[in-house]
């Protein structure tokens, strides 16, 4: 948003080959453009000194409030998370990251792409990149990070015994889209 | 994840949601339905891609929360709208696809109060829409 605000401001204006009347002379100073570029600098400077530690009333060393705030904030997401997959949205050729012996893999609608997991940070994420993918994302699991993360390890690791595995000349040790198994 | 872009223009159907329910939301016929009989030119040329997400969690769900962005340089529109959950909880996927032509239908209803878009007839693509799904 920023850059292509910027960008707009850096879009020459077109030039008036004949002058209307003679030039005005160049006002002293700088264009508003250093100004906002000193501000963005300035705030950037800010930010990397803004104090992190604190003392406590005994003069102890404490972590600043806006680091433990931030702490507890990225600690309360991690209870949150969900399970996913994605799978098929109709049958089509899709990148393969398990294939012994390809890049893609042919899947019919409904059959499983990857696995994931996504905690509430992330939230949104996966909605952006579904994009052009042909793929849909169903949730299969709520709870912490924690748990996410075990229901999906065992989701990769059991892949290999679905049916739509099993029917494949030669099955693969986990989803196409799934690059380890974690 | 890297993988191959689909159409740039036209509809994108797709749905974030729970996966019992999600079983229910046929999207691939939804947006062959829209492709085959409409063009997003024949509005104007302010929007060439239309992606519609569908989301079939309860609106509680932090997660994926409905949305509506306009990017002006892509001419590109992405809106994702809940469906009614409880609704969804008990149709079928015939009356699921009922109610998705009902959340588009009114999406694109309503699409004249948000102002990004230029040159693009909303009201007649609701007309359109309108006639097409029901």
């Amino acid at each position: 948003m920023h850059l292509l605000h910027l960008r707009n401001q850096l879009i020459p204006k077109p030039i008036k080959l004949i002058p209307l009347s003679p030039p005005k002379p160049k006002p002293s100073g700088k264009s508003p453009l250093h100004f906002i570029i000193a501000l963005v600098i300035l705030a950037c400077v800010g930010l990397a000194t803004k104090h992190f530690i604190e003392k406590d009333k005994d003069g102890n060393p404490q972590l600043a409030e806006w680091r433990q705030e931030k702490l507890q904030k990225e600690l309360n997401d991690l209870d949150e998370a969900e399970q996913y997959v994605l799978v098929a949205k109709r049958n089509g050729t899709f990148p393969c990251y398990s294939c012994p012996n390809s890049t893609t893999i042919e899947l019919e609608i409904w059959e499983i792409w990857r696995y994931g997991v996504t905690s509430k940070g992330e939230k949104g994420r996966y909605r952006n990149s579904l994009e052009g993918t042909n793929l849909m994302y169903l949730v299969q699991f709520e709870g912490n990070i924690a748990e996410c993360m075990k229901e999906e390890k065992r989701k990769i690791y059991h892949y290999a015994l679905l049916p739509e595995n099993l029917k494949r000349a030669v099955p693969l040790i986990r989803p196409p889209g799934n690059k380890q198994d974690n | 994840m890297t993988l191959p872009l689909m159409n740039k223009t036209g509809f994108e159907i797709t749905c974030v949601a729970e996966e019992k329910l999600g079983r229910k939301i046929n999207v691939a016929k939804f947006e062959d339905t829209l492709n085959e009989h409409l063009q997003l030119s024949d509005y104007g040329s302010g929007i060439v891609k239309l992606f519609f997400v569908f989301l079939g969690v309860s609106i509680s769900n932090e997660f994926h929360q409905g949305k509506i962005k306009y990017t002006a340089t892509e001419k590109h529109l992405e809106i994702a709208m809940h469906l009614p959950y409880d609704d969804l909880v008990v149709a079928d996927e015939e009356k699921a696809f009922e109610l998705m032509c009902d959340l588009l239908v009114e999406t694109i209803e309503h699409m004249d109060e948000f102002p990004p878009t230029e040159d693009f007839d909303f009201n007649r693509l609701y007309v359109d829409v309108l006639n097409l799904l029901f």
